[in-house]
């Protein structure tokens, strides 16, 4: 447990302390928020109560901030310590591998709740947004939206060879995801055989599942099924075919 | 007493590639035993599939244990600094020493191992920012973190600046002052010359000579030899008269003369006396584990 708490403080440092992810983890997706907000106004239909839109946006980018850590941040930086040799040094010491895992997928999720209250800040400032109705219910969507998305990063981190393979397959996953699994657009105005196609995408559901708990619409049982398929099949491969080096 | 490690038969392959042949030795408590050996040798690959960091075919035993088996548990009991390990460029020493002794249940306090590894005035910058020997040092902190019974040391020294090294010589002599085994792996003869109770060549994966640096030295030749700076007058014929004199190298601006006699020192010291030569960085040769090295396997330790 003393490790573990140990790794998690290590592994937010990390985060905290490369710019880059400080600046795409944290600070980006509030700036996305209010870019996203104006540029609505200029293309929604006029009756579009703002309200919606603030609510809709806020969150489909708690999607985001995932995809973001999940995608393109800890594939890359859990590769790159693979390729450099400190996963070897870790692994020269009596700590499990369940251990690191367990660690840094707290040290992101930890992140993502600290970006997300972020965003939340900017969007009650900026724009009056409420908290949500059900926070809990909020928190708990979210919490399995983390788990199925850290899992999946993780995935990518166990198969790719090196960082450059783990951006590339990370990369592409998240803007394939961004602009169909409906974070800004919703997924009913895309075409026919595109709606079937995202239904594959695991942040269609993420998605799904935040939306509906905000806009208190019930919990949906098929996204949070889907979710947690993702989460136990890439859990499972990724601790599988975890390597130190 | 039991060895510490026992190694029978250790093999390890990377595909049709054999690194390491059949090597077999025993390390006893309290002991350095350096394994030395040109790079590529398979000395790494030995190591590593001794501490458990690599698969390998033969049968190993570290302080009782399987390192392939039983790995964490013996991570416990052992320390190790790896060759080209690396840390994240932004945590400091104190962090990283800290985050390691929260690995084992007893380990020596961090601040002590700043201080003794020089490195309390940068506990606090970046990994990125400390020199070469800072790295090596504050990895060989983190080896010892734990109390550790044995200590793999893995090229230890290299990127060291000459006084560098000597300092971390003597704190080796002071790891197994402490009763600690350590097993070295340089490719440093002198440093192998100077730390090591026995010594073990690695050459073509396998282990070609292992023995006291002593023992090992008088395998080469029992030939002494000496030399001074080559000067015109020098009269080489009268120098290869001498009876203790069998041969000389007079082919550099070192002049090189050897014998097997006693008296050799005494014989050519009195000769340049008597022709009226002074004595220009007159000292006498010893053979190093290099000439050891090129004796066993007829190359040159730095081709």
């Amino acid at each position: 447990m003393r490790s573990y708490r140990a790794l998690v403080v290590f592994q937010m440092k990390g985060l905290l302390r490369e710019p880059l992810s400080l600046f795409f983890n944290v600070i980006f997706p509030s700036f996305l928020l209010q870019f996203m907000v104006i540029m609505s106004a200029a293309f929604a239909p006029a009756d579009t109560p703002a309200e919606f839109v603030v609510s809709f946006l806020f969150a489909g980018l708690l999607g985001l901030i995932l995809g973001q850590l999940s995608l393109n941040t800890l594939p890359v930086a859990t590769s790159a310590m693979r390729e450099q040799g400190i996963l070897r040094r870790f692994k020269a010491s009596p700590m499990a591998p369940s251990t690191w895992i367990a660690a840094q997928i707290s040290a992101y999720f930890i992140m993502a709740l600290i970006s997300a209250v972020l965003m939340f800040i900017t969007a009650s400032v900026s724009y009056g947004l409420e908290p949500p109705a059900h926070l809990g219910a909020l928190l708990l969507a979210f919490t399995v939206s983390a788990g199925a998305f850290l899992s999946f990063g993780y995935l990518i981190a166990s198969l790719a060879k090196n960082p450059r393979t783990a951006m590339i397959a990370g990369q592409l996953l998240y803007l394939v995801m961004m602009f169909l699994s409906g974070v800004f657009v919703p997924v009913t105005s895309l075409p026919h055989n595109l709606q079937t196609f995202v239904q594959f995408l695991p942040m269609t559901h993420v998605i799904e599942l935040l939306q509906a708990v905000w806009f208190d619409r019930g919990w949906p049982l098929t996204a949070t099924g889907a979710l947690l398929v993702v989460f136990v099949v890439s859990g499972t491969i990724a601790a599988r075919s975890f390597r130190w080096d | 007493m039991a060895p510490v490690i026992s190694v029978r038969d250790l093999t390890k392959r990377y595909h049709d590639v054999v690194a390491v042949d059949h090597i077999s030795f025993d390390v006893h408590p309290g002991e350095i035993l350096g394994i030395v050996g040109p790079n590529g040798a398979g000395k790494t690959s030995a190591v590593e599939s001794i501490m458990g960091l690599r698969d390998c075919d033969g049968d190993v035993r570290v302080l009782g244990f399987d390192p392939q088996r039983d790995r964490q548990q013996l991570a416990l009991r052992i320390g190790m600094q790896m060759q080209e390990a690396q840390l994240p460029p932004r945590v400091t020493p104190l962090e990283i020493l800290d985050l390691f002794a929260s690995f084992y249940p007893q380990t020596v306090s961090s601040t002590s191992l700043l201080n003794t590894w020089g490195l309390w005035d940068k506990r606090g910058s970046y990994f990125e920012t400390l020199s070469g020997g800072q790295k090596q040092r504050l990895f060989i902190a983190l080896a010892l973190i734990n109390q550790p019974e044995v200590v793999f040391l893995d090229e230890l020294t290299t990127g060291l600046d000459p006084q560098a090294r000597r300092q971390t010589w003597d704190l080796v002599t002071q790891i197994r002052e402490q009763g600690t085994t350590v097993l070295l792996v340089t490719h440093f003869m002198d440093e192998a010359e100077r730390l090591c109770d026995r010594v073990g060549i690695i050459d073509g994966g396998k282990l070609i000579a292992l023995d006291t640096p002593a023992t090992l030295l008088t395998q080469v030749s029992h030939e002494n030899g000496l030399c001074f700076d080559a000067q015109s007058h020098l009269d080489v014929p009268r120098l290869r008269a001498l009876s203790a004199v069998d041969r000389v190298d007079d082919s550099d601006v070192v002049v090189r003369v050897f014998g097997t006699a006693a008296d050799l020192v005494s014989a050519v010291v009195l000769e340049l006396e008597q022709q009226r030569l002074p004595l220009r960085n007159f000292r006498t040769i010893q053979p190093s584990l290099e000439d050891v090295f090129l004796h066993l396997t007829g190359k040159d330790l730095r081709d």
